[in-house]
């Protein structure tokens, strides 16, 4: 029997939203502030590590929070793994399974618009997919998820291999 | 870090390359269609003195030096990326492949490359 765990047991960081705020649920908001360090790479130095945070939450991921809800047809979930070794990486969920060609276009769109913003972020859509080909590219659990319900993220399975 | 007319020749060895893939396999299809479009990025690079190390400086390279073909690139980059782990029933089919990556995306960076007015 494997004693690896499945990487699912462990949910998203979970977000609220409300009245053009972000806010980190409770029981997440250590979570956040440990794990959320990697975006300080992404950000100027001279800027306390407290206001980065506020500031990642308040215009990143709430820009890209309103982006999501504004192309609710075309998406299902939005995450934002913790770690990254090239600074912000984004994963948009799509609706179907196939790739969205113009889902791609607004991407980009939406990459030049947090560009003009200071935000440098990769942003890449993945299809509806099997549990073996998001975690190809992230582990759901070590991210935040800044739109949907997890529907484009597989609910069970087994341990899973993790594909570098 | 090669010359513009190393990453020229390399672009040229996978456009002979992607010439003679089958339509059987669309992934494969797909990514030498995508490494056709880094070198020659990495050949417009090379000519402006510029070099990217990786996949995401080329990626952000391109959004600030080359904006005309960001959506193109960005294409064929994100779905290389999805074709080399998605299970071969769910692969965009060759047909798709040739008309949006092939013909029009991977077709623009070709012109935008060869266009003397770039």
């Amino acid at each position: 029997m494997s004693n690896l765990q499945s990487p699912f047991e462990a949910k998203p960081i979970q977000l609220q939203w409300g009245d053009g705020q972000v806010v980190v649920t409770p029981e997440d908001q250590d979570r956040f502030v440990k794990e959320a360090k990697w975006a300080v790479a992404a950000c100027q130095g001279f800027i306390q590590i407290e206001k980065i945070f506020a500031k990642f939450k308040d215009e990143f991921l709430a820009k890209l929070r309103g982006w999501c809800e504004r192309n609710a047809d075309r998406i299902t979930d939005c995450y934002v793994p913790f770690a990254s070794p090239h600074g912000v990486q984004v994963y948009v969920i799509g609706a179907s399974e196939g790739f969205d060609f113009q889902l791609s276009e607004l991407l980009s769109e939406l990459e030049q618009s947090l560009d003009n913003d200071g935000w440098v972020a990769d942003i890449l859509q993945l299809p509806q997919s099997s549990p073996e080909m998001l975690l190809s590219f992230f582990d759901p659990s070590r991210s935040i998820q800044v739109y949907g319900n997890g529907s484009g993220t597989p609910s069970e399975g087994g341990p899973q291999p993790r594909i570098p | 870090m090669g010359t513009e007319a190393e990453h020229r020749a390399k672009a040229d060895h996978n456009r002979e390359f992607l010439k003679g893939i089958s339509d059987q396999f669309p992934d494969w299809l797909t990514t030498a269609a995508f490494y056709v479009a880094v070198q020659l990025v990495e050949m417009l690079l090379a000519k402006r003195a510029k070099h990217s190390a990786d996949h995401h400086q080329r990626k952000e390279a391109v959004r600030r030096n080359f904006p005309r073909i960001t959506i193109a690139y960005n294409k064929l980059y994100n779905a290389s990326l999805v074709a080399k782990y998605d299970s071969p029933s769910k692969v965009l089919p060759a047909d798709r492949v040739r008309l949006e990556l092939i013909d029009k995306a991977l077709g623009d960076i070709i012109k935008f490359a060869e266009s003397p007015l770039r």
